[in-house]
Parts: structure tokens; C-alpha cells; sequence
């Protein structure tokens, strides 16, 4: 319990320095949010010095932060320089839409890997593990762009089954979720075999079996319990890749969600907005790495006597 | 390549015998000087012959289906930008959203001429402008239309400390009414102003509600007086209007419907990936959309259940170099028009635009209606001449390849807003300056740091304009983009005259003059200006783009499934 | 009993062969034939971009003759759509990835060892910090960074490799302060240290000499993730600008292409694939044969 709480104070901190630096690096990339919002051809320069002003862009930075962190400690996520949103309705708006094409993907991942990975384990040596092995092996080196460009041509441009893009209906997720599952399916595949084949010969196992323990109880109770520890944490690990994966997948089939529109807000330098979108994402890592190396120290005691750092 | 081209019917002969690639005959038909949209329908005519040979035409232009309007129904308008807010008053780009929300004093009709809108009738003069506004009108959310509404909205867009095209107004020192006529005061003859009252900057709106809203304007309803009214504003997803009801009804001649609109609702979705347009297009989720990229119109074209259309944009691309730049010789009329010489653009125009685009060699597009052909003796492709030009500047060719004056090389980079499109093209026009010894450097930056860049001081950078009122939009670059130079005067001068023109005859003769004027001075260096295309399914009846106006109006649309 | 190599800085494992010649050992000689393939591609492809007369083979245009199909008279592999030859185009491309895919690679390794060696062997405090400085990596996503450095410095190069390294080394960080908690309970380390070797000689002799099996193995899967993400950064219009070619930067444009012509977005597709492929194929076989317990996971 102490340590699940430290850990989490760290976590807290670690969030805190995020939106620092976050905030410091986009105030001092060059550009302005100005010409995403007026014609900046004809716009005369008091009427964009009125914005900035009325903005708080003129403020000087450390007052600007701290605008930015107290409205988001009290609930207000302020609005957006750009669209003139609250944010918090921008974050409503495409967050369901990641969180289902993620979890959709994360669903595949695990509901996909862990059958097939333990099949292979099993059927170790024939035909079926090989293929599975070679698929997986191959479907990790397609970067999930060039596997999005060429499910495009294929299934979209070419044969008309699935659309290109969009977010109107069921098989407008297929395609991105699909995409967006492929690598850590793989990886899940080749995690969960080689665990398995490695408790299948641990001698608890052979211990079971010497006790007359029948084997499929063996093998489908304390095997794959065991086993399944590797893939949890890989799963923990994978959900930084997922998130950043997410936003370039959404870019690729205009999928409208939270990386479409943190690309966009970047890309107009809509700070209020990007300042948000960063601090949710960070959060769900930095909160994922602690949730993890809490639910390992319940599994594991030595964890604790290492320190918070998995 | 000109022996190669042969006519039109050979091509048309070897593309039905599948020994030449849409794209190639696309590209032969451009440099036969066929516009694209015409070759189009004969390829479609070509591949459909094989098999039932009786589709439809998929030909541009009027509308082939008939029947009675049918009322209701969603109309799905894929867009090639995302959305800003609609707001009249303040905005980065106005959208398509802005023709179904907002009407106008007066507008533009196809041919280019002003009509009644929400005035019945209007005037002009020595001092100034009156429009007389229809009686019985009201915004969106119940206030009546009064004239000093109309008179309050004229001066937030004429003030400086509010509004971003004061510019455009500056002739205009009061605007007052007389009953229901509104007067806009000028000392002199202002007939340029029929340019700027139709732009969607010039849009009526209740100002009582822009007041009242503030920042949030344009993410709530909107109260205008247009067909449909606000419903949702979602950047990156999408724009829903709904039909106002108690719309008065409109007296624009050129609409066909007089009454409410049919629609239901029109959602607008932003489709900012070029390449992702035509197949949504194709797979029913959009009814319409704009834009689709070059390379994709013959595949669009050759669908029957699609129709095509293209007209020239509102737009011209420049490559503009420093006239304050002294070293580079930027200043020297001889450096500018050897850069222009070194530019094929019929080449940018068949290769990279597959013929949906003009080469322009003067400061507008070529199907204005008051377009200067005597622009096109200057600045033509000829690289001898720009070699000849640049060794009598005293810019001689160095061993690198790059030719040197006093120790300096021609080198220098130019800023581009990131864009696929441009980016190919001032490639190809990099590679054609560097064969004349200019060596140009690209750099593409996204529109937050590439504005910025705009200034008098940057040495090079490359730009669209895209607006309803070319001589406005290019002077305001001459102005704001060139130092104020004294080899300019010229320019500025026939701009003046422009703005000064007392009627319509006079407005065009300096529109012609100011073309000829710019073209020989070359402050900008034009390069071309592409088409837009509009592609809309057969089920889609009254969705009608046309060349005078940025965006199609959505009173007259309805859908044949509804 | 470890005492005399610690002092006299031999390298010191349980490995009895030398590096070099487990590199080269017959099972690798497949490998290391594939790796030099790669590299001399790889080579030609940054020579002809730096060689002001050889630049035209990949950056000639031809307007007459834009997006032909492979196997066309001078264009073995087709054409882009700036009728550039693809072929040299994808070469030229292939020099930009890997030189990238390297650049990346040292930069985190030499980020990651510094700051890992500082946290797992200089004390609570060092260690502290260095956790925090990773962790706060760990959560920044790479375009925001991109974006910033792009705005800085200008879309390049330079702004692909910093934003990618940047960003990439907090995991290396992590296996090698792994590595060091578990090195400095060792004998040889504990030995230098009652000897009174100063710490920073031990980190690099010892420690860091330790590592490097470990840090080849992450170099290779570096390599590859780098050149995805180079990939990645350039697609979103924040890497590599035109003319300069990439793997990315074929593929983006190929893209726009794709339902009229297959060549620009396959051909560059597929060999970034395989050049994938390869790499993590290399990256596993040397993990076999350098790091047997399995200490490197991949990615």
C-alpha cells in the first residue's frame, strides 16, 4: 500500500514536469497561432494585437502556465485559440473515437495473440506453428503505415470492400483497428509461445504431472496462468507504442480522434488545445507504467526494494 | 513531343486500343491544347463502348436530371480544409458553410455581374454607393432586419480595430440609411466596391447576437439570414446546418428555387487528405466533394453514377523574389523576368496538373471575366532569353553551374506553405531555374510559422491568393510584400485607378490596364492557377459550383433519394 | 580472483571468445554479408546526394515521361511523378534512412549510457534524478518535439534525427541502469572500487565496456525503428524536405499516386520491409549470440 502510493506520487510529479516542458518547448517554437485564426493578408495590426491581448497571450509566461495548470486543476481546460471551443468539448468529442479504435486494437492484440501464440506453443514444431511463427515474424516488419497505405490499395482503391477512411460506420474501424493491432498482435504471439514453452518444462509443472495432476489441468489452469505474466507486462508496454502509433494511423484514415487532432492543434500552434492533448496522453502512460509496476509488486515483492522504475 | 502528339482522335484511337494509359492521353490532349474536362467524357464514352456502351454522360456543365424537387434528406459535402468558425467578421478562410448560413446585400452571379440579394436594388455614383434593402426580413433567431443593422455590420467591417479587410472599405468614409436604403459615402467614384460587398467578409449578420457572443461567434447559431441554420461545429469532423423554416424565401434571379430550401440538413466533412477524397467519394460518404487531386479526376470521371465539374479557381500561384534585395538583384527587371522566362509552365501545367490547371503569365486567373490575353506576350518560356537577360544583368555563369555577380552566388531559398501540390511544382520549377544557373532552395513550412514569414523582408517565398476579387487581393501583395519602391509607381498607380473607376466599363479598362502594367514589371512572378473540381453523385440535383464564386450555393439542392 | 583483468581493463564476461570473432564466426557469415550489402547501398545513396556531379541521377526531371512503369528504356524500376528515376530516387532514399536510422541509433546509445550509468551507479540522488529525466521522456510524444525543432531549425535532416533520438533513448536508459544495478554488486566492480579507482574510470572501463553487447543488439533495433520513424515524422510533413529523398518521402508522395500507379508507393514499400526485416532478423541472431539471457527485448 505505501509503496502503490509513493508510486503514484511519482507518477504525479512526473505528469506535473510533462506539462512544464510541454508548455516551455511549444511557447518557444517559432510561429504563431495568429494566422490560423485571422487573415493574416489583410488583418490590421491592431486587430491582432486586440487578440493576442484578449487571449492572454501577451501575459508573461510563467503567468500564462499558470492560468493554463490552475484551470486545469479546477476543472477549466480553457478553450480553443483556433475553433473557439471549450476544450474540454474538443477532448469529448474525439476522445470516444480513440478510445474505441485503441481499444479495439487492444482487444485484437490479446483476444488474437494469446489463443494463437498458446496454440503454436502446443502444436510446437508442426506446420501450424511455423506458419503462425513466420506470419508473425513477417507482419512486425511492416511499419503499420506501409500496412495502412497497402490495405488502402487493396481494399479500398482496387476492390471496393472496405472504405478508405471516414468514421460513419462499423467497417470504417476495421481497417485502422486491424492496422493499428498488427505489431503488438505479433509480438504478443511470440511473447506468449515462448512463455508458454517455458513453464510447460518448468518444474512446478513437471511437479503436477509426477502427482498425477491430469494433464489438460495442467496445461489450461496452472500453465497458462503462469504464462500470461510476460504478456501483461508487455501489454503495459505497449501502450505508449499504441498512443503514439494512434496518431499517425487517425492522420492515415482520417479517423477523427484525439491524434488528428493533436496533429492539427501542433500544426496551427493552438497552445490551449495542444497543451491538453499532451498532458492526457502523458498522463495515460505515466499512469499505465505506474499501475504496472504496482500490480508487479503485488505479484513480486522484490519490485519494491528496487524503487519506483520498472 | 509534337510529332508524338498527333490530333485528338489518333489519341483517343490508341487509347482504345490499350497502348496508351488514361494519363498519357490526358497528357497529350494538355499539350494539344484540349482542356481536360473535354477529353474526359470521350475516354468514359471509350471504355464504356466495350460493354453496354449507353451510360450516361458524364460530361461538365448543366444539370441533366429533371423532375419535382424532392424536400428532406442530408446532403454530405466533403471539404478540402477543416473548418474555421463562420464568422464574418474575423475569420482565416471563409468555407463553403458561409453560402447556406449568411446571405449578402448583393451578389455575384454566374457570368460575374452584381444581383439582388437581400437589397431589391441598388445604385452607384460619384458619391457613393446605396443599396435598398427588402422589407419583411429577419434573422435566424426572430430580431427583425433593419437597415441600422445593416448600417452597424458595414461599420465593424470598415473598422480597422475590429475587422481584417478594412483594406478593402478604406474609400468609404460613412455608411447611414434613409428609410430602408442603406448609403455608403465615398468622396470620389468607388465602383471597385461591387467586388468587395459580395464576399462572404461582407456577409450580413445580426450584429446584436456577434456582439453578444463574442469569441464563442460562429461555434453557436450564427443568426444570419441564409437558407439553414447553424447546428453543429465540430473542427476536424464535421459542420451540420439545418433548414430554417421560416426562411423568407429569396429573390436572387439566378436561383430556380424562390422559396425555402428542400434539404433537410447539409453536412460539410473536412477531407484534408487529398488522397483520401476520391475514394470516399466512391464508396457513397460523401454525396459531393471538392477538390479530388489531378490525378484521380479520370478515375472519378470514368464512374457513371458520378459528375464531374471543373472551373477555374479564384487563385493565382507566385513565386515572388525580394525587390528590396539589392545583392541577389531582385531589383533589376532583367533578374525577374529571366527567372520568369526559365519557368515552363505548360510543362507544371500537363505533368503535374494533367491539364486542370492555366499557366498565367499576369497577376489574374485567365477565365476572369475581365482577363488581359495581351498579358501572355511577356514572361513566356524562353531560356535563352533568360540566360541573355541574366548575362547582361551581369550575372555570369560560375564553374559550379551557378552564375555569380561581384562574388556572389544566385542562390537562395523560398519559403512554401506546406501543400503536396505546390511543393511538386516549385520542385519541377527549381530544377527549371537551375538550368539557367539559379540555384532555389524550397523549404515548406506549415501555415503557423509560414506566415510569419511573410514580410518585406524575407527574401523569397512562394504564395496562392485565392479570392473573389483578383486586382484587390494582388495589389494588397504588391503593397504589403514588396518594398515601397519607386519602380513600382506604375503598379500602384493603376491600382489607384482601379479603385477610383466611376462605373463598370471604367472598372474594366483598369482592370486591363493594371494586368498589362503588372505583367511587364512583374512584382509577383505568376506560375499558374488550377482548377477546382467538383464531384457530386447523379442523386445530388442543384448543387451547381460555378466560375464567379468560391463556393456553390445550397438553395436550389436537393436529393433524388430523399 | 577477477582482480588482474579489472586492473588491467581486460574485458571481462562470461564470454571466452572476442567480440570480433563471434561477428565473423562461419554462422554469420550470411549476415555479415547482408549487412555490407546494406551499407555500400547505403554508402552509394549518400555519395550521389553529397556529390554535386552525381546528383542528377536521382534528381533529373523529366516532365515528358512522369510515373512510367518499371522495366521502361532508361528507367529500370519507372518513374516518379516528376518523371525522376525511381530507382536512383529509392538508393538516394536508402542512403538518407540509414544514415538517419544510424545517427539515431549512436545518439541514443551515447544518451542512454550516460544517463543510465549516472542513475545506476553514482548514488540514491543521481538515480533519482536520472528516473525522473526518463520518465518525462518516456511520456513526451516525438511529433510535439518534431514540430518544436522543426519550428527551431527548420524542417531537416537534423530535426528528424534530434526529435527521434531525443525521444527514443529514455528506453535504452532503462535496460542500462538494469544493467548497471546488477554489474556493480559484481566482483571486479567492487574491487576496482576498494582499490580507490575514481567512479567515472569505472563506469567507462568497466561498465561501460560491459554493455557492449548489450547496446550492439539495441543498435541494430534502433536502426530499424528509426528508419520508421523517420518515415513516420516525414509522412506527417515535420522530416525530411524535398528534393533531399527518403524512404519516407518516396512513400508520402508515392502515396498521393496510388490509385493510378503502384510503383511509387510499392517498390519503396516493399524495400523498406525488407530492409526491416532484415534488420531485426540481424537484431535477433545477434541477441542469440551476444546477449543469451535475454536481457533485450526488443522495442
Amino acid at each position: 500500500m505505501r509503496f502503490a502510493l509513493t508510486r503514484l506520487g511519482y507518477a504525479i510529479i512526473v505528469i506535473f514536469l510533462v506539462s512544464v516542458v510541454t508548455f516551455a518547448a511549444l511557447h518557444a517554437s517559432p510561429g504563431s497561432v495568429i494566422s490560423s485564426v485571422l487573415n493574416v493578408t489583410t488583418t490590421p495590426h491592431s486587430v491582432v494585437v486586440a487578440y493576442e491581448r484578449s487571449h492572454g497571450l501577451l501575459d508573461p509566461l510563467p503567468v500564462q502556465y499558470w492560468h493554463f495548470i490552475s484551470g486545469v486543476l479546477t476543472g477549466n481546460l480553457g478553450t480553443s485559440l483556433v475553433s473557439n471551443l471549450p476544450v474540454a468539448q474538443i477532448v469529448r468529442n474525439s476522445i470516444w473515437y480513440t478510445a474505441l479504435l485503441a481499444g479495439s486494437a487492444f482487444l485484437l492484440t490479446f483476444g488474437l495473440g494469446i489463443p494463437l501464440g498458446v496454440a503454436a506453443a502446443v502444436t510446437e514444431g508442426s506446420w501450424f506453428d511455423r506458419v503462425i511463427r513466420t506470419v508473425a515474424s513477417f507482419v512486425l516488419a511492416i511499419p503499420n503505415f506501409v500496412l495502412a497505405i497497402a490495405a488502402v490499395l487493396i481494399l479500398a482503391v482496387h476492390l471496393h470492400v472496405l472504405p478508405a477512411g471516414g468514421a460513419g460506420s462499423f467497417s470504417d474501424l476495421i481497417m485502422p483497428a486491424v492496422v493499428l493491432a498488427a505489431e503488438p498482435w505479433s509480438l504478443t504471439v511470440r511473447v506468449m509461445r515462448t512463455s508458454f514453452l517455458e513453464h510447460m518444462s518448468a518444474d512446478f509443472t513437471r511437479t503436477l504431472r509426477a502427482r498425477g495432476v491430469p494433464e489438460w489441468r495442467v496445461v489450461w489452469l496452472h500453465v497458462l496462468r503462469n504464462a500470461v505474466g510476460p504478456v501483461i507486462s508487455l501489454g503495459i508496454l505497449q501502450i505508449r507504442n499504441l498512443l503514439a502509433y494512434t496518431l499517425l494511423i487517425e492522420v492515415i484514415f482520417t479517423w477523427p480522434g484525439l491524434g488528428t487532432q493533436l496533429v492539427n492543434s501542433v500544426l496551427q500552434r493552438d497552445y490551449n488545445v495542444t497543451l491538453v492533448l499532451t498532458l492526457l496522453l502523458a498522463t495515460v502512460i505515466v499512469l499505465a507504467a505506474a499501475l504496472g509496476d504496482i500490480l508487479l509488486s503485488l505479484v513480486d515483492p522484490r519490485v519494491r526494494v528496487n524503487g519506483g522504475n520498472p | 513531343m509534337q510529332q508524338e502528339s498527333g490530333n485528338i482522335s489518333e489519341v483517343i484511337d490508341q487509347y482504345a486500343a490499350k497502348r496508351l494509359s488514361r494519363r498519357d492521353v490526358l497528357k497529350r490532349a494538355g499539350l494539344l491544347g484540349i482542356a481536360a474536362s473535354a477529353v474526359g467524357p470521350l475516354l468514359a464514352a471509350c471504355s464504356s463502348s466495350n460493354s453496354s456502351g449507353t451510360g450516361s454522360s458524364t460530361a461538365s456543365g448543366s444539370q441533366a436530371a429533371v423532375g419535382t424537387p424532392k424536400t428532406g434528406g442530408t446532403f454530405r459535402e466533403g471539404y478540402d480544409r477543416d473548418f474555421t468558425p463562420p464568422n464574418p467578421v474575423a475569420n482565416s478562410w471563409a468555407d463553403p458553410d458561409f453560402n447556406a448560413l449568411f446571405e449578402a446585400l448583393v451578389m455575384r452571379n454566374p457570368e460575374g455581374q452584381i444581383v439582388p440579394m437581400l437589397a431589391d436594388s441598388f445604385t452607384s455614383g460619384p458619391t457613393g454607393w446605396t443599396f435598398h434593402l427588402r422589407s419583411g426580413l429577419k434573422y435566424q433567431l426572430g430580431a427583425p432586419l433593419t437597415p441600422a443593422s445593416v448600417v452597424e455590420d458595414f461599420n465593424i467591417f470598415r473598422n480597422p480595430k475590429i475587422a481584417q479587410n478594412p483594406p478593402f472599405w478604406t474609400p468609404i468614409y460613412d455608411v447611414t440609411n434613409d428609410g430602408q436604403t442603406i448609403i455608403c459615402k465615398t468622396k470620389g467614384p468607388f465602383q471597385a466596391f461591387q467586388e468587395t460587398v459580395v464576399t462572404e467578409y461582407s456577409y450580413i449578420m445580426n450584429p446584436v447576437t456577434w456582439k453578444a457572443q463574442g469569441a464563442k461567434y460562429g461555434t453557436q447559431p450564427t443568426d444570419g439570414t441564409g437558407p439553414f441554420t447553424l447546428t453543429s461545429y465540430v473542427p476536424g469532423q464535421h459542420v451540420i446546418a439545418s433548414r430554417w423554416d421560416e426562411y423568407p424565401g429569396s429573390i436572387v434571379p439566378f436561383f430556380t428555387n424562390k422559396g425555402k430550401a428542400y434539404l433537410n440538413q447539409v453536412e460539410w466533412i473536412p477531407i484534408t487528405q487529398a488522397s483520401q477524397r476520391a475514394p470516399q467519394m466512391q464508396t457513397n460518404l460523401v454525396d459531393a466533394v471538392k477538390n479530388p487531386p489531378p490525378q484521380d479526376v479520370a478515375t472519378l470521371k470514368a464512374n457513371q453514377n458520378l459528375v464531374v465539374q471543373e472551373f477555374q479557381e479564384l487563385s493565382n500561384f507566385f513565386l515572388s523574389v525580394n525587390m528590396g534585395d539589392e545583392t541577389l538583384g531582385f531589383d533589376d527587371l532583367r533578374v525577374r523576368q529571366a527567372i520568369s522566362h526559365a519557368i515552363d509552365r505548360q510543362a507544371i501545367v500537363s505533368s503535374i496538373f494533367l491539364g486542370h490547371a492555366a499557366a498565367t503569365y499576369g497577376p489574374v486567373m485567365t477565365r476572369w471575366k475581365w482577363y488581359n490575353p495581351a498579358v501572355e506576350q511577356y514572361n513566356q518560356y524562353d531560356t535563352a532569353k533568360a540566360g541573355s537577360l541574366l548575362d547582361e544583368a551581369g550575372w555570369t555563369m560560375g564553374a559550379n553551374g551557378v552564375r555569380e555577380k561581384n562574388g556572389t552566388p544566385m542562390a537562395f531559398t523560398t519559403y512554401n506553405l506546406t501543400d503536396d501540390t505546390q511543393n511538386q511544382v516549385l520542385q519541377a520549377v527549381s530544377q527549371m531555374l537551375a538550368k539557367v544557373g539559379i540555384q532555389m532552395t524550397v523549404q515548406s513550412l506549415a501555415s503557423a510559422a509560414f506566415y510569419p514569414k511573410l514580410t518585406n523582408k524575407t527574401t523569397s517565398y512562394a504564395f496562392k491568393w485565392l479570392w473573389s476579387s483578383p486586382i484587390d487581393v494582388v495589389a494588397l501583395f504588391v503593397q504589403f510584400y514588396q518594398p515601397e519602391l519607386a519602380a513600382l509607381k506604375p503598379v500602384y498607380d493603376a491600382f489607384t485607378t482601379w479603385q477610383t473607376a466611376g462605373n463598370t466599363a471604367q472598372l474594366q479598362s483598369a482592370a486591363m490596364a493594371y494586368q498589362t502594367t503588372f505583367a511587364q514589371l512583374i512584382p509577383l512572378i505568376p506560375i499558374y492557377t488550377q482548377n477546382t473540381i467538383w464531384v457530386h453523385h447523379q442523386n445530388v440535383v442543384g448543387w451547381q459550383p460555378n466560375q464567379a464564386n468560391l463556393y456553390p450555393f445550397y438553395n436550389d439542392v436537393w436529393l433524388q433519394n430523399a | 580472483m577477477a582482480i588482474a583483468p579489472a586492473l588491467t581493463g581486460q574485458p571481462v564476461g562470461h564470454r571466452e571468445r572476442g567480440l570480433l570473432r563471434t561477428l565473423t564466426s562461419r554462422a554469420n557469415i550470411a549476415w555479415v554479408i547482408g549487412s555490407l550489402i546494406l551499407l555500400s547501398a547505403g554508402a552509394v545513396g549518400v555519395i550521389i546526394q553529397v556529390v554535386p556531379s552525381l546528383r542528377h541521377l536521382y534528381l533529373n526531371q523529366d516532365l515528358e515521361a512522369t510515373l512510367k512503369p518499371p522495366l521502361s528504356p532508361h528507367h529500370l524500376l519507372g518513374t516518379d511523378n516528376l518523371g525522376r528515376d525511381l530507382g536512383w530516387q529509392l538508393i538516394a532514399g536508402l542512403g538518407t534512412s540509414l544514415a538517419i536510422g544510424i545517427g539515431v541509433a549512436l545518439l541514443s546509445v551515447v544518451l542512454g549510457l550516460i544517463v543510465g550509468i549516472f542513475g545506476g551507479f553514482f548514488g540514491r540522488a543521481a538515480d533519482a534524478v536520472a528516473n525522473v529525466v526518463v520518465d518525462v521522456t518516456w511520456a513526451f510524444p516525438a511529433i510535439l518535439l518534431a514540430v518544436v525543432l522543426a519550428g527551431w531549425i527548420g524542417p531537416s535532416l537534423t530535426t528528424v534525427i534530434l526529435a527521434l533520438a531525443l525521444t527514443n533513448w529514455a528506453g535504452f536508459a532503462r535496460i542500462v541502469r538494469g544493467e548497471v544495478l546488477s554489474l556493480r554488486e559484481r566482483d571486479f566492480v567492487n574491487a576496482a572500487r576498494v582499490l580507490g579507482v575514481p567512479k567515472v574510470l569505472i563506469s567507462v572501463r568497466h561498465l561501460a565496456s560491459n554493455l557492449v553487447p548489450v547496446t550492439i543488439v539495441l543498435t541494430v533495433y534502433f536502426i530499424a525503428t528509426s528508419i520508421i520513424g523517420e518515415a513516420g515524422l516525414t509522412f506527417l510533413g515535420l522530416g525530411i524536405q524535398p528534393p533531399m529523398p527518403s524512404m519516407g518521402e518516396t512513400l508520402s508522395t508515392g502515396r498521393e499516386y496510388i490509385s493510378e500507379s503502384w510503383w511509387p508507393v510499392i517498390l519503396p514499400g516493399v524495400l523498406l520491409v525488407i530492409i526491416v526485416l532484415f534488420l531485426n532478423g540481424l537484431g535477433d541472431h545477434l541477441r542469440g549470440q551476444l546477449d543469451p539471457r535475454g536481457r533485450v527485448q526488443r522495442r
